[in-house]
């Protein structure tokens, strides 16, 4: 299994957010989710996962509602608010830009990398 | 952002269940699990990775409620709780702790409301600060010869307005009185007669109506006056429809124009002027006073720099001008020159030293409730000894202990400012009440303000530093494992001398305090039996009067006033005189006299101070006659002139020769000739602390006045014969203007009334300084008496005397108690040494005091230690020892 990745200071916000933007979802299944689409790269760590949705929570950006999960227990889901979705639009553009930046130090263009 | 601002409002408010986040986790766990277990796990290995990977519930649990907005409150909540709580377990060395507190605070806090009162607080003004007051200033000022006669001219205004560029402007006041005819009679206002450009100069703007500029003014046909915010209140009865009113005053008549806000004083800060009137409309009423002679010097004048001028240069535009001016006015300006300073450095005078040697007091005083609350709690942590070392155990950080006992501290101090302000708030409304009676409103402002209240939180601050810090840092310093052991630890080397320290220098200070307050007694004592030159114990009535009429008609009046007077039933005896001694406005008028053979000149002469009497006043003031005779019937308006002297200026004139015929000249250019009738003892005229000074006696009828003070004497209660005094003058001479009344008694409490505050307020603090260290005494010494429980018990065991026990005690505490005294001694030196103004030459190391205080401090302590050490005497070896 490959060593998980330290996550970049507030990457783990953004990962959250993304992973919101498509459905509402319980903890454990933002984890998971994270962790497949990374292909096992991405593993969060519950002691940061739970503090950076109850962040988010407190930011207003997401919100939860307690339903049933698929195997009918009852689950806090998350959900993204306007507020959220438009926090991630900035949170990508900044992303964009600061990984573009960070290609160009490194000396790989951004043409290449894509 | 607004939404996420209300969020963060919302959950500021309602908080998430902590259940909630429990639930979250369990299902977590559960997912976790039933992946593994469909990986293939056993359920035991399942359930042990998903909580491996889950890592710690509890830091997971603190975080997410981190997240919190605001949680740190619950944290502060939780301390101030446990604050509470530990406060409550021991409530009797609390409420010494709060009381000590709010004692020294509350001291401090009605000190300051007072001093900013009087000296600190801004003047209501616009820009205060960079307020420059322009003072006349003799070049070489002879001692004491003529008072303090730094105001200017009008002329004098005009020319520094016109001719010193570095002021943007200058405006001109000066107090006066002003009769204004009301519903209930004539009365007396005291008047701010200012410059046209006052109002807009000072930026104040009128409660109700409107403020006319300068150009307006001078414009103005009609005479127009400006109330303040009390007279419009007092006299007026607040009512609005004032303004456009016109009210008779003795000048004629005059149009109400606006109402000042309350509070504002223009540049006083001693009296509140009642009525403000701009020099145009003053002129109106007194046409002869439009071209005032420059030697009549009554405005003060106030100026504003032109921005990127300076100070400097507007000093160095003054002298160019004062030059010019003691050449084109010799007479009013030869040997002057004018000097300008920022106003908040030239205000207070003597005010100033006593509020800053006050407010140090104060600050010692409180210094000593601090460092006794600091020992109070080092005992006190010492028995929780055991319970911050198992706080410590159980993973507390010193940085999180130390929050913790500062929290604690803190709540005691919140205990203490409240209190503090109670006990201020409570102390400044009994100042009033202590105020001298000088017939006009006091401008005093004394009250509980944001910058009290900044001082006071301030001081609570600073306390709970100083007391709180050095335990808790004592504290915190040992180990878990020395302090988990069973035997409580010996406190480290430097604690019990630290104390010690302490208490020696509570001592000092106390002691300091209360000699200080033996010296001031000594020198009100010393004042009693001053010789003054009259008698000031007598009970009279002072009453200032304004008499119509001119020369001899007026003096009819008089000597009918004063007839009728000693008539009435319960009059011993009446006089009238120009003035009193110790007049309000200090010395008071002067003559020039000539010394036998100076030629007349502009510059000749000496200034005398003099006073204008009838033929009574000597028998009812008890003035004694050393030579000669007093005024006579004989002495009138048409008889050759005559004069009597005091000691002083007939030897400054002529030596010790007998002086009694011959002449003296009065008047520097064209002296007029009199003779000396008579000679009277020495006196004190204008301030108890003068050297001796010449003085003049001219009668009544050949030096007529009209505004004079009827004294009346009694052999009873003289306030209780003001109302019939005041009735039978208005009966006897209906034009009489009556302008303000006193008693002797009270006239004499207003010239010591610096003397006495003094005395008030140093025997309070030195009291409370002396009550807190006696606590402080008593706290160390009954500390180390249950530290040293053991060791007595030893000593008892092996066969100690009770008495030989008993000493060891009070020996250690009066030790401190001598090495205090020796050196508060040495303090009240130096304080002695700040004051000689206020001590009329009673010595530092009076020892009569001295012995007094010593005597009082050496009992007060014994006092403190006998309790402990009886309690030493009580120890049960077997107990003692069994303890351990």
């Amino acid at each position: 299994m490959p060593t998980p990745t330290d996550l970049l200071q507030g990457t783990l916000d953004l990962l959250i957010l993304k992973t919101l933007a498509l459905e509402p979802i319980h903890g454990w299944g933002i984890a998971q989710r994270i962790q497949q689409v990374s292909k096992d790269v991405l593993q969060i760590g519950q002691g940061s996962l739970y503090p950076a949705l109850y962040r988010l929570e407190y930011k207003g950006w997401i919100k939860s509602d307690w339903g049933n999960s698929e195997n009918n227990r009852r689950a806090k889901f998350y959900r993204l608010t306007a507020a959220g979705r438009k926090q991630l639009e900035t949170e990508l553009a900044t992303w964009d830009r600061l990984s573009a930046a960070i290609a160009l130090v490194l000396g790989r263009t951004a043409e290449a990398q894509s | 952002m607004m939404t996420e601002l209300l969020t963060r409002l919302r959950f500021l408010v309602f908080r998430k269940k902590p259940g909630e986040l429990d639930e979250e986790f369990m299902f977590h766990l559960e997912q976790s699990i039933e992946a593994k277990l469909a990986a293939g796990l056993t359920a035991s290995e399942a359930r042990r990775q998903a909580m491996i990977e889950f890592g710690g519930l509890e830091s997971a649990r603190e975080q997410c409620v981190q997240q919190r907005p605001g949680w740190w409150i619950d944290t502060l909540k939780r301390d101030v709780c446990h604050g509470l709580r530990i406060l409550r377990r021991s409530p009797g060395l609390m409420a010494v702790a709060v009381v000590t507190l709010t004692l020294g605070i509350g001291a401090n806090a009605a000190i300051f409301s007072l001093v900013d009162g009087i000296w600190l607080r801004p003047l209501p003004i616009a820009d205060p600060s960079h307020l420059v007051a322009i003072k006349s200033v003799k070049n070489h000022a002879a001692a004491g010869s003529d008072g303090a006669d730094s105001a200017s001219s009008y002329g004098e205004y005009s020319d520094v307005r016109d001719r010193v560029p570095a002021f943007a402007d200058v405006a001109a006041a000066d107090r006066r009185g002003l009769v204004l005819q009301t519903a209930d009679g004539l009365q007396m206002l005291l008047a701010e007669v200012v410059s046209d450009n006052y109002f807009t100069f000072m930026g104040v703007r009128p409660e109700i109506g409107r403020l006319p500029d300068e150009s307006e003014l001078r414009r103005a046909q009609a005479p127009i006056v400006v109330l303040s915010h009390g007279t419009w209140k007092r006299v007026f009865g607040g009512n609005p429809g004032v303004i456009g009113q016109t009210v008779k005053v003795r000048g004629g008549l005059a149009t109400v124009l606006a109402v000042l806000p309350a509070g504002f004083r223009g540049t006083e800060r001693l009296i509140d002027p009642q009525v403000y009137i701009p020099q145009s409309t003053w002129v109106m009423w007194a046409p002869d006073e439009r071209n005032t002679p420059r030697t009549i010097r009554e405005f003060e004048l106030y100026a504003r720099l032109r921005p990127g001028a300076t100070l400097n240069q507007a000093k160095e535009q003054l002298q160019t001008l004062s030059a010019d001016m003691s050449v084109k006015y010799p007479q009013a300006n030869s040997g002057r020159g004018l000097t300008a300073d920022w106003q908040t450095k030239a205000d207070g005078g003597g005010m100033q030293v006593l509020s800053i040697l006050v407010l140090a007091i104060a600050g010692a005083v409180l210094l000593i409730a601090c460092t006794n609350i600091a020992n109070l709690l080092l005992a006190l942590n010492d028995s929780r000894r055991r319970e911050i070392a198992m706080r410590a155990a159980l993973g507390a950080t010193r940085g999180m202990l130390l929050r913790q006992l500062v929290t604690e501290y803190a709540v005691l101090a919140a205990f203490g400012v409240a209190g503090a302000l109670l006990l201020a708030q409570r102390l400044i409304s009994l100042v009033p009440a202590l105020l001298p009676d000088i017939g006009y409103p006091l401008g005093f402002d004394f009250r509980i303000d944001h910058r009290v209240l900044a001082f006071t939180a301030a001081a609570g601050v600073v306390s709970v530093l100083v007391c709180g810090l050095i335990p808790a840092l004592a504290t915190t310093r040992t180990s878990p494992l020395d302090a988990m052991r069973a035997q409580l630890p010996q406190g480290g080397k430097l604690r019990m001398p630290t104390r010690k320290v302490f208490v020696v220098a509570q001592l000092a200070i106390s002691m300091s305090l209360l000699i200080t307050t033996g010296l001031l007694i000594k020198a009100l004592i010393h004042i009693e039996s001053m010789n003054l030159g009259f008698s000031s114990r007598q009970n009279a009535i002072l009453l200032g009067m304004g008499v119509s009429g001119q020369g001899p008609q007026r003096q009819a009046e008089f000597d009918t006033i004063v007839t009728r007077m000693k008539a009435l039933p319960g009059v011993k005896d009446a006089s009238v005189a120009r003035v009193v001694p110790f007049p309000d406005s200090g010395g008071g008028a002067t003559k020039i006299v000539l010394a036998p053979g100076e030629l007349p000149s502009e510059t000749a002469g000496t200034p005398v101070w003099f006073n204008s009497i009838d033929n009574g006043y000597f028998r009812v003031m008890s003035v004694p006659l050393t030579r000669g005779r007093g005024f006579e019937t004989q002495d009138t308006a048409n008889s050759g002139r005559v004069v009597i002297v005091n000691q002083v200026l007939a030897k400054k004139l002529f030596g010790g020769v007998v002086v009694v015929g011959r002449h003296l000249r009065l008047g520097r250019q064209e002296p007029v000739d009199a003779e000396i009738v008579g000679v009277t003892g020495d006196g004190k005229y204008a301030d108890l602390n003068e050297a001796p000074q010449p003085y003049l006696y001219l009668p009544l009828t050949q030096e007529g006045r009209s505004e004079v003070t009827l004294i009346v004497t009694t052999a009873g209660d003289a306030s209780a014969l003001l109302p019939l005094v005041r009735k039978t003058l208005q009966q006897t001479s209906p034009n009489t203007l009556i302008m303000n009344t006193q008693t002797l008694t009270d006239h004499m409490r207003f010239v010591t009334y610096i003397n006495r505050m003094a005395v008030w307020l140093t025997a309070s603090l030195g009291g409370l300084a002396l009550l807190l260290t006696t606590l402080g005494l008593y706290g160390i010494t009954a500390y180390a008496v249950s530290r040293r429980t053991h060791e007595i018990g030893i000593r008892m065991a092996l066969g100690a005397l009770r008495e030989t026990v008993f000493w060891s005690v009070l020996k250690d505490g009066l030790k401190l108690t001598l090495a205090g005294m020796v050196l508060g001694t040495g303090l009240a030196l130096v304080l002695g040494r700040g004051m000689s103004s206020l001590l009329y030459g009673v010595q530092p190391l009076d020892p009569t005091t001295l012995l007094g205080v010593i005597v009082v401090v050496l009992a007060t302590s014994i006092a403190a230690l006998i309790v402990p050490a009886r309690r030493a005497l009580r120890v049960d070896p077997v107990v003692a020892l069994r303890e351990e």
